[in-house]
């Protein structure tokens, strides 16, 4: 088959080199203008006719008019497939996002029943003995679920990241680790300050200080978790297969704070002085730590639930 | 009043192209020039590009293997179809229009 050319009249032959390198600059320039799945399929060519191409003012106004629809009305025959895969993946990292903010009020909680008196009280009233332990039960299965689903994607997005030296992918991916094992760091350090016993007001401050380092830490990971994936291109059966134990995840969470409201409630009738008391967090309302708890693990679950239920209902694109 | 020689016979950029695609497989530059040639005006490169994608997801032109950087497209069967069925309605707008004005001037 013959494909007709521009019958030898290339505007670019015979003009001089600095021209030509101006053209290539403003093509490079205006292909950033268009949208990542756009560039992908017809960046190269776009780019070649860019590079034929006088950049003129009206020429620009074209370009820069074409790029703003294809930001708003992406076309191709890959619409479908970045549209489908964008849903699944926001949908699944709002449930990431939401589980980690689950994770902080799960380790309040933790925190709070670890001291004297809730194990004594837990072992001798089997509801809240039984309660808590449905607690950690969904806390365990919503971290394997979290696991699960996140790990395949996370190893596909290093994969990609170290073929084709996306080093700023790899940075992102090893945030949370470097997070953790600074967190771990501190921990130690802050332990080691507290080993001669401190004053309340020192212990306080260092509590604070453990917490907002936790919190800093799970916020950055999220974070550069999430703008890791947005930016990868990861297969999207990584995502499709994602979307159940997503589901599985906000499941659990919701086993988890059922049961946190089913502990106060079974602390309240079984132990009232307890639950009236002040054996919250440092020394606060057991009532308003576990409320606290209870509010912070229920937004996250709701949010997470609608996410997960999104992402289940989002279908794959026909095999090409 | 002056007659702007460079005035697209239609402004339907994919009109144009599936005109261009025609006769024979082009790519992005050839196209323009063609374009250009037969009296459609000059089309950008981004009204180009834009036009092409949605003829290449309606399935109305094909891309072809590229040649360095530069891809070429084909119009399809359907494209034909819609090409003609296009045509074919210019084509009565024009036949009525020049009815109606040579009765004005008769």
């Amino acid at each position: 088959m013959t494909v007709l050319d521009d019958g030898g009249r290339r505007p670019g032959s015979g003009r001089t080199a600095g021209r030509t390198g101006t053209r290539r600059t403003w093509a490079r320039l205006a292909l950033r203008l268009y949208p990542p799945a756009w560039r992908d399929r017809f960046g190269a060519e776009f780019g070649a006719l860019l590079d034929e191409t006088r950049a003129t003012p009206s020429v620009l106004f074209d370009v820069l008019v074409a790029a703003v629809d294809a930001h708003l009305h992406p076309t191709g025959p890959r619409r479908r497939w970045p549209l489908m895969i964008e849903r699944l993946r926001s949908s699944e990292l709002v449930v990431f996002a939401s589980w980690v903010v689950f994770v902080v009020a799960g380790l309040a909680f933790q925190r709070m029943t670890e001291g004297a008196p809730f194990p004594a009280i837990g072992a001798d009233q089997p509801a809240v003995g039984w309660t808590y332990l449905a607690v950690v039960a969904g806390a365990v299965v919503s971290l394997c679920s979290v696991i699960f689903a996140s790990l395949p994607i996370a190893l596909s997005i290093a994969r990609t990241a170290i073929a084709t030296r996306r080093w700023r992918h790899v940075g992102l991916l090893a945030v949370p680790p470097v997070a953790l094992a600074i967190w771990v760091g501190l921990t130690a350090v802050l332990l080691a300050l507290i080993d001669p016993p401190a004053s309340d007001v020192a212990r306080i401050a260092l509590f604070l200080v453990w917490v907002g380092a936790f919190a800093i830490a799970a916020v950055a990971s999220t974070v550069a978790v999430s703008a890791a994936a947005l930016e990868a291109e990861v297969d999207a059966t990584f995502y499709q297969r994602a979307a159940l134990p997503a589901a599985l995840t906000a499941a659990a969470m919701l086993v988890c704070v059922g049961s946190v409201v089913a502990w106060g409630v079974a602390l309240g009738l079984a132990a009232p002085s307890a639950f009236w008391g002040n054996e919250g967090i440092l020394g606060s309302s057991t009532v308003l730590t576990w409320l606290a708890v209870v509010v912070v693990m229920a937004g996250a679950t709701a949010i997470a639930t609608r996410a997960a239920a999104r992402a289940r209902s989002a279908t794959m694109p026909p095999a090409a | 009043m002056q007659r702007d020689t460079n005035r697209s016979a239609t402004r339907d950029p994919s009109l144009l192209i599936l005109a261009s695609l025609a006769a024979a497989p082009r790519h992005g530059y050839a196209m323009v020039e063609d374009i250009a040639a037969f009296g459609g005006g000059r089309l950008g490169p981004g009204t180009l590009y834009g036009a092409l994608a949605r003829l290449e997801e309606t399935g109305l032109i094909e891309p072809l293997d590229a040649d360095d950087r530069r891809r070429p497209y084909r119009i399809t069967a359907a494209g034909i179809e819609v090409l003609a069925a296009e045509i074919d309605a210019l084509e009565r707008v024009v036949t009525t229009v020049r009815d109606r004005l040579a009765d004005t001037s008769g």
